[in-house]
Protein backbone atom coordinates (compact mmCIF):
# COMPACT_ATOMS: atom_id res chain seq x y z
CA UNK A 1 0.00 0.00 0.00
CA UNK A 2 1.48 3.68 -0.70
CA UNK A 3 2.73 5.15 1.93
CA UNK A 4 1.02 8.29 2.13
CA UNK A 5 -1.91 6.37 2.03
CA UNK A 6 -0.82 4.22 5.43
CA UNK A 7 0.04 7.61 6.65
CA UNK A 8 -3.68 8.96 6.15
CA UNK A 9 -4.85 6.07 8.13
CA UNK A 10 -2.63 6.17 11.16
CA UNK A 11 -3.71 10.24 11.35
CA UNK A 12 -7.28 8.95 11.37
CA UNK A 13 -7.00 6.45 13.83
CA UNK A 14 -4.79 7.91 15.85
CA UNK A 15 -6.58 11.42 16.10
CA UNK A 16 -9.77 9.08 17.29
CA UNK A 17 -12.41 10.54 14.77
CA UNK A 18 -14.35 7.66 14.35
CA UNK A 19 -17.35 8.83 17.09
CA UNK A 20 -18.77 5.27 17.67
CA UNK A 21 -18.03 3.33 20.49
CA UNK A 22 -16.59 0.03 20.10
CA UNK A 23 -17.65 -3.55 21.66
CA UNK A 24 -16.03 -6.20 19.11
CA UNK A 25 -14.19 -5.38 16.18
CA UNK A 26 -16.56 -4.47 13.36
CA UNK A 27 -19.53 -4.27 16.03
CA UNK A 28 -20.32 -0.76 18.47
CA UNK A 29 -22.71 -3.12 20.79
CA UNK A 30 -21.76 -6.58 21.35
CA UNK A 31 -18.49 -8.67 22.10
CA UNK A 32 -17.72 -12.08 21.70
CA UNK A 33 -18.83 -14.20 24.92
CA UNK A 34 -22.14 -11.54 25.37
CA UNK A 35 -25.06 -13.32 25.62
CA UNK A 36 -28.22 -13.99 23.29
CA UNK A 37 -30.52 -10.77 23.26
CA UNK A 38 -33.97 -12.10 24.49
CA UNK A 39 -36.75 -11.43 22.00
CA UNK A 40 -40.71 -12.51 22.08
CA UNK A 41 -43.60 -13.23 19.97
CA UNK A 42 -41.95 -11.84 16.62
CA UNK A 43 -44.43 -12.75 13.79
CA UNK A 44 -42.75 -15.42 11.36
CA UNK A 45 -43.26 -15.76 7.31
CA UNK A 46 -45.11 -19.25 8.28
CA UNK A 47 -47.21 -17.61 10.34
CA UNK A 48 -46.19 -18.13 14.02
CA UNK A 49 -44.95 -15.90 16.58
CA UNK A 50 -41.63 -17.18 18.28
CA UNK A 51 -39.61 -15.72 21.02
CA UNK A 52 -35.58 -16.45 21.82
CA UNK A 53 -37.13 -19.18 24.45
CA UNK A 54 -38.57 -21.22 21.39
CA UNK A 55 -35.38 -22.33 20.28
CA UNK A 56 -33.55 -25.05 22.42
CA UNK A 57 -31.02 -26.33 20.05
CA UNK A 58 -27.36 -26.74 21.00
CA UNK A 59 -26.40 -24.09 19.00
CA UNK A 60 -29.01 -21.27 17.39
CA UNK A 61 -27.70 -18.73 14.33
CA UNK A 62 -29.82 -15.29 13.85
CA UNK A 63 -29.13 -13.50 10.47
CA UNK A 64 -29.96 -9.87 10.00
CA UNK A 65 -31.57 -9.96 6.71
CA UNK A 66 -33.55 -7.40 4.42
CA UNK A 67 -35.26 -8.77 1.33
CA UNK A 68 -34.23 -5.52 -0.76
CA UNK A 69 -30.71 -5.72 -0.23
CA UNK A 70 -28.66 -7.25 -2.70
CA UNK A 71 -26.00 -8.51 -0.52
CA UNK A 72 -29.05 -10.35 1.09
CA UNK A 73 -30.44 -12.14 -2.67
CA UNK A 74 -26.32 -12.38 -3.65
CA UNK A 75 -26.08 -14.84 -0.48
CA UNK A 76 -29.29 -16.38 -0.48
CA UNK A 77 -28.19 -19.59 -2.22
CA UNK A 78 -25.26 -19.75 0.65
CA UNK A 79 -27.70 -19.51 3.47
CA UNK A 80 -29.96 -22.09 2.47
CA UNK A 81 -27.27 -24.47 1.41
CA UNK A 82 -25.56 -23.34 5.48
CA UNK A 83 -29.03 -24.45 6.91
CA UNK A 84 -29.29 -27.71 4.43
CA UNK A 85 -25.96 -28.57 5.70
CA UNK A 86 -26.42 -28.64 9.97
CA UNK A 87 -30.19 -30.69 8.79
CA UNK A 88 -30.19 -33.47 11.76
CA UNK A 89 -27.84 -31.75 13.97
CA UNK A 90 -29.02 -29.80 17.29
CA UNK A 91 -28.85 -26.48 14.99
CA UNK A 92 -31.76 -23.87 14.42
CA UNK A 93 -31.32 -20.46 12.09
CA UNK A 94 -33.42 -17.80 12.68
CA UNK A 95 -33.52 -15.26 9.56
CA UNK A 96 -34.64 -11.34 10.60
CA UNK A 97 -35.64 -8.59 9.54
CA UNK A 98 -36.03 -5.15 11.46
CA UNK A 99 -36.55 -2.91 8.10
CA UNK A 100 -39.32 -0.67 8.07
CA UNK A 101 -39.48 0.08 4.28
CA UNK A 102 -42.09 -2.06 2.56
CA UNK A 103 -40.18 -4.26 0.65
CA UNK A 104 -38.78 -6.03 3.91
CA UNK A 105 -41.78 -6.12 5.62
CA UNK A 106 -43.48 -9.57 6.75
CA UNK A 107 -45.68 -9.72 3.52
CA UNK A 108 -42.81 -9.12 1.27
CA UNK A 109 -40.75 -11.65 3.86
CA UNK A 110 -43.23 -14.12 2.98
CA UNK A 111 -42.68 -13.95 -0.90
CA UNK A 112 -39.38 -13.55 -0.56
CA UNK A 113 -38.70 -16.64 1.70
CA UNK A 114 -41.43 -18.81 -0.88
CA UNK A 115 -39.65 -17.67 -3.74
CA UNK A 116 -36.07 -18.23 -2.38
CA UNK A 117 -36.67 -21.29 -0.72
CA UNK A 118 -35.83 -20.24 2.72
CA UNK A 119 -35.62 -23.60 5.24
CA UNK A 120 -35.40 -21.87 8.66
CA UNK A 121 -37.45 -19.55 10.66
CA UNK A 122 -37.76 -16.03 9.34
CA UNK A 123 -38.98 -13.69 11.94
CA UNK A 124 -39.87 -9.36 11.68
CA UNK A 125 -39.48 -7.07 14.27
CA UNK A 126 -41.16 -3.89 14.12
CA UNK A 127 -40.00 -2.68 17.37
CA UNK A 128 -35.85 -2.84 15.76
CA UNK A 129 -35.13 -4.14 19.35
CA UNK A 130 -33.50 -7.06 18.46
CA UNK A 131 -31.10 -5.56 15.99
CA UNK A 132 -30.33 -2.74 18.11
CA UNK A 133 -29.67 -5.62 20.82
CA UNK A 134 -27.03 -7.42 18.30
CA UNK A 135 -25.45 -4.38 17.08
CA UNK A 136 -26.57 -5.64 13.32
CA UNK A 137 -25.60 -2.68 11.07
CA UNK A 138 -25.26 -4.72 7.87
CA UNK A 139 -27.20 -7.51 5.96
CA UNK A 140 -26.18 -9.92 6.19
CA UNK A 141 -25.21 -10.45 9.12
CA UNK A 142 -24.10 -13.75 11.23
CA UNK A 143 -24.45 -14.20 14.88
CA UNK A 144 -24.21 -17.48 15.84
CA UNK A 145 -24.38 -18.57 19.60
CA UNK A 146 -23.96 -21.42 21.95
CA UNK A 147 -26.35 -24.03 24.15
CA UNK A 148 -25.60 -21.29 27.00
CA UNK A 149 -26.44 -18.57 24.25
CA UNK A 150 -23.49 -16.65 24.45
CA UNK A 151 -22.31 -15.28 21.02
CA UNK A 152 -19.14 -17.27 20.06
CA UNK A 153 -19.02 -15.60 15.90
CA UNK A 154 -20.27 -12.83 14.09
CA UNK A 155 -19.66 -11.58 10.93
CA UNK A 156 -19.84 -13.44 7.24
CA UNK A 157 -21.42 -16.04 5.69
CA UNK A 158 -17.99 -16.92 3.79
CA UNK A 159 -14.60 -14.77 2.74
CA UNK A 160 -16.29 -13.97 -0.80
CA UNK A 161 -19.35 -11.67 0.09
CA UNK A 162 -21.61 -12.34 -3.05
CA UNK A 163 -24.07 -9.41 -4.44
CA UNK A 164 -26.77 -9.46 -6.71
CA UNK A 165 -26.26 -6.95 -9.46
CA UNK A 166 -28.82 -4.83 -11.62
CA UNK A 167 -28.88 -7.04 -14.51
CA UNK A 168 -29.24 -10.21 -12.19
CA UNK A 169 -25.89 -11.71 -12.00
CA UNK A 170 -24.23 -12.96 -8.68
CA UNK A 171 -21.35 -11.60 -8.33
CA UNK A 172 -18.65 -12.68 -5.72
CA UNK A 173 -16.32 -9.95 -4.26
CA UNK A 174 -13.20 -12.23 -4.01
CA UNK A 175 -13.61 -15.63 -6.45
CA UNK A 176 -14.88 -18.49 -5.30
CA UNK A 177 -15.52 -18.76 -1.19
CA UNK A 178 -12.51 -20.54 0.18
CA UNK A 179 -13.02 -19.94 3.86
CA UNK A 180 -16.57 -20.90 5.25
CA UNK A 181 -16.08 -18.56 8.38
CA UNK A 182 -20.31 -19.01 9.60
CA UNK A 183 -20.35 -23.11 8.87
CA UNK A 184 -16.86 -23.66 10.49
CA UNK A 185 -17.72 -21.39 13.53
CA UNK A 186 -20.81 -23.47 13.65
CA UNK A 187 -19.26 -26.66 13.73
CA UNK A 188 -16.98 -25.64 16.15
CA UNK A 189 -19.48 -24.48 18.36
CA UNK A 190 -21.38 -27.39 18.24
CA UNK A 191 -17.82 -29.45 19.18
CA UNK A 192 -17.36 -27.03 21.67
CA UNK A 193 -14.35 -25.34 20.68
CA UNK A 194 -13.97 -22.00 20.41
CA UNK A 195 -14.55 -20.57 16.38
CA UNK A 196 -11.22 -18.72 14.80
CA UNK A 197 -11.87 -16.06 13.25
CA UNK A 198 -14.41 -15.00 15.72
CA UNK A 199 -15.49 -11.67 14.47
CA UNK A 200 -15.03 -10.97 10.34
CA UNK A 201 -16.28 -7.75 8.75
CA UNK A 202 -19.44 -8.10 7.52
CA UNK A 203 -19.78 -6.87 4.34
CA UNK A 204 -23.54 -5.58 2.60
CA UNK A 205 -26.36 -3.34 3.29
CA UNK A 206 -26.36 -0.66 5.84
CA UNK A 207 -29.65 -1.52 8.34
CA UNK A 208 -32.02 1.79 8.24
CA UNK A 209 -32.70 2.02 12.32
CA UNK A 210 -35.61 5.02 12.83
CA UNK B 1 -16.99 9.23 -12.16
CA UNK B 2 -13.46 9.85 -12.51
CA UNK B 3 -11.48 6.60 -11.76
CA UNK B 4 -8.91 6.57 -9.08
CA UNK B 5 -7.16 3.57 -6.87
CA UNK B 6 -7.07 4.05 -3.55
CA UNK B 7 -3.11 5.44 -3.25
CA UNK B 8 -4.73 9.03 -5.05
CA UNK B 9 -7.12 9.56 -2.67
CA UNK B 10 -4.79 11.18 -0.07
CA UNK B 11 -3.58 13.73 -2.65
CA UNK B 12 -7.24 14.57 -3.70
CA UNK B 13 -8.58 15.16 -0.22
CA UNK B 14 -5.30 17.39 0.04
CA UNK B 15 -5.92 19.22 -3.63
CA UNK B 16 -9.29 20.93 -2.05
CA UNK B 17 -7.37 22.58 0.58
CA UNK B 18 -7.92 25.03 1.86
CA UNK B 19 -11.69 24.34 1.60
CA UNK B 20 -13.40 22.10 4.27
CA UNK B 21 -14.62 18.80 2.25
CA UNK B 22 -18.01 16.75 2.35
CA UNK B 23 -17.18 13.22 0.77
CA UNK B 24 -20.55 10.92 0.07
CA UNK B 25 -19.07 7.69 0.02
CA UNK B 26 -22.01 5.59 -1.90
CA UNK B 27 -22.24 2.83 -4.14
CA UNK B 28 -25.45 2.16 -7.21
CA UNK B 29 -26.15 -0.72 -5.19
CA UNK B 30 -26.85 0.99 -1.67
CA UNK B 31 -30.28 1.90 -1.59
CA UNK B 32 -30.01 4.41 1.14
CA UNK B 33 -27.12 5.78 -0.45
CA UNK B 34 -29.47 6.44 -3.27
CA UNK B 35 -32.25 7.85 -1.23
CA UNK B 36 -30.58 10.23 0.51
CA UNK B 37 -28.51 11.79 -2.57
CA UNK B 38 -30.71 14.24 -3.27
CA UNK B 39 -30.07 16.05 -0.01
CA UNK B 40 -26.51 16.06 0.03
CA UNK B 41 -27.08 18.11 -3.78
CA UNK B 42 -29.08 20.48 -1.88
CA UNK B 43 -26.58 21.00 0.19
CA UNK B 44 -24.05 21.28 -1.68
CA UNK B 45 -25.85 24.12 -3.68
CA UNK B 46 -26.16 25.92 -0.61
CA UNK B 47 -22.79 25.66 0.72
CA UNK B 48 -21.06 25.96 -2.54
CA UNK B 49 -19.93 29.88 -2.15
CA UNK B 50 -18.84 29.29 1.69
CA UNK B 51 -15.64 27.65 1.45
CA UNK B 52 -17.59 23.79 1.54
CA UNK B 53 -16.53 21.40 -1.25
CA UNK B 54 -18.88 18.73 -1.78
CA UNK B 55 -17.50 15.53 -3.64
CA UNK B 56 -19.05 11.99 -4.17
CA UNK B 57 -16.40 8.69 -3.86
CA UNK B 58 -18.12 5.67 -5.17
CA UNK B 59 -17.14 1.90 -4.70
CA UNK B 60 -19.28 0.19 -7.23
CA UNK B 61 -17.07 -2.96 -7.75
CA UNK B 62 -15.18 -2.54 -10.52
CA UNK B 63 -15.84 -5.29 -12.25
CA UNK B 64 -19.42 -3.99 -12.44
CA UNK B 65 -20.06 -2.48 -15.73
CA UNK B 66 -23.62 -2.34 -15.13
CA UNK B 67 -23.99 -0.88 -11.60
CA UNK B 68 -21.05 2.02 -12.79
CA UNK B 69 -23.11 2.83 -15.78
CA UNK B 70 -26.19 3.24 -13.98
CA UNK B 71 -24.44 5.56 -11.66
CA UNK B 72 -22.86 7.71 -14.15
CA UNK B 73 -26.16 8.32 -15.29
CA UNK B 74 -28.15 8.53 -11.75
CA UNK B 75 -25.20 11.49 -11.29
CA UNK B 76 -26.18 12.95 -14.32
CA UNK B 77 -29.75 12.27 -13.55
CA UNK B 78 -29.93 14.29 -10.35
CA UNK B 79 -27.66 16.93 -11.06
CA UNK B 80 -24.73 16.23 -9.11
CA UNK B 81 -22.40 18.98 -10.73
CA UNK B 82 -19.49 18.84 -7.75
CA UNK B 83 -16.73 16.15 -8.19
CA UNK B 84 -17.26 12.37 -8.33
CA UNK B 85 -14.79 9.73 -8.23
CA UNK B 86 -15.13 6.08 -9.09
CA UNK B 87 -12.35 3.88 -6.33
CA UNK B 88 -11.93 0.85 -8.37
CA UNK B 89 -10.74 -1.98 -5.99
CA UNK B 90 -11.86 -4.67 -4.85
CA UNK B 91 -14.41 -3.90 -2.19
CA UNK B 92 -13.51 -5.99 0.86
CA UNK B 93 -9.78 -4.33 0.35
CA UNK B 94 -11.80 -0.73 0.00
CA UNK B 95 -13.94 -1.38 2.98
CA UNK B 96 -10.72 -2.39 5.06
CA UNK B 97 -8.39 0.33 3.81
CA UNK B 98 -10.80 2.92 4.68
CA UNK B 99 -12.00 1.31 8.02
CA UNK B 100 -15.65 0.75 6.55
CA UNK B 101 -17.99 -1.38 8.21
CA UNK B 102 -21.28 -0.01 5.56
CA UNK B 103 -22.11 2.78 3.59
CA UNK B 104 -23.42 5.43 3.32
CA UNK B 105 -20.94 7.30 5.31
CA UNK B 106 -20.01 11.22 5.21
CA UNK B 107 -16.18 12.09 5.58
CA UNK B 108 -15.40 15.63 6.48
CA UNK B 109 -12.20 16.74 6.49
CA UNK B 110 -11.18 20.33 7.99
CA UNK B 111 -9.26 22.91 5.40
CA UNK B 112 -6.12 21.28 6.22
CA UNK B 113 -6.73 17.91 5.30
CA UNK B 114 -7.64 16.36 8.15
CA UNK B 115 -10.79 14.05 8.79
CA UNK B 116 -12.79 15.57 11.29
CA UNK B 117 -16.21 13.57 11.35
CA UNK B 118 -17.03 10.01 10.24
CA UNK B 119 -20.60 10.26 9.99
CA UNK B 120 -21.94 6.41 10.08
CA UNK B 121 -24.58 4.16 10.83
CA UNK B 122 -22.18 1.81 12.47
CA UNK B 123 -23.93 2.34 15.96
CA UNK B 124 -27.82 1.50 15.91
CA UNK B 125 -28.55 3.79 18.65
CA UNK B 126 -26.76 7.07 16.73
CA UNK B 127 -27.52 7.29 13.09
CA UNK B 128 -26.68 10.38 11.55
CA UNK B 129 -28.91 12.27 8.79
CA UNK B 130 -28.59 15.54 7.01
CA UNK B 131 -28.92 17.39 10.28
CA UNK B 132 -25.57 15.56 11.34
CA UNK B 133 -23.63 16.76 8.34
CA UNK B 134 -24.83 20.45 8.84
CA UNK B 135 -23.95 20.48 11.97
CA UNK B 136 -20.58 19.43 11.44
CA UNK B 137 -19.80 21.74 8.84
CA UNK B 138 -21.30 24.54 10.70
CA UNK B 139 -19.06 23.41 13.41
CA UNK B 140 -15.85 23.97 11.30
CA UNK B 141 -16.80 27.08 9.76
CA UNK B 142 -17.03 28.83 12.93
CA UNK B 143 -13.48 27.58 13.53
CA UNK B 144 -12.67 29.70 10.69
CA UNK B 145 -14.88 32.40 11.85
Amino acid sequence: MDARWLKHGILIAGLGLASMAQAGLYNTVLDIGAPMPAFEALPATDGEHYGSDDFDADVVVLVSLANHCPWVRGMDQGLVDLVASFEGQSVEVVGFSVNRRDDDRLPAMKEHAERVGYNFTYVYDESQALGRALGATRTPEYFVFDADRTLTYMGLLHDSPARETRDGEIMFTNGDPGAFYAQDAIAATLAGTTPDPAETRAQGCSVKYE
Amino acid sequence: MRVIGLEEWPAIVAAEQPDILVVDLWASWCVSCIERFPEMVAMAGRYGDRGVAFMTLNLDDPRDQVGIDWANEFLQEIGADFPAYHLAENLTRSFEALDLLAIPVVLIYDGEGVERYRLTNDDPNDQFDEADIEDAIEALLAERA
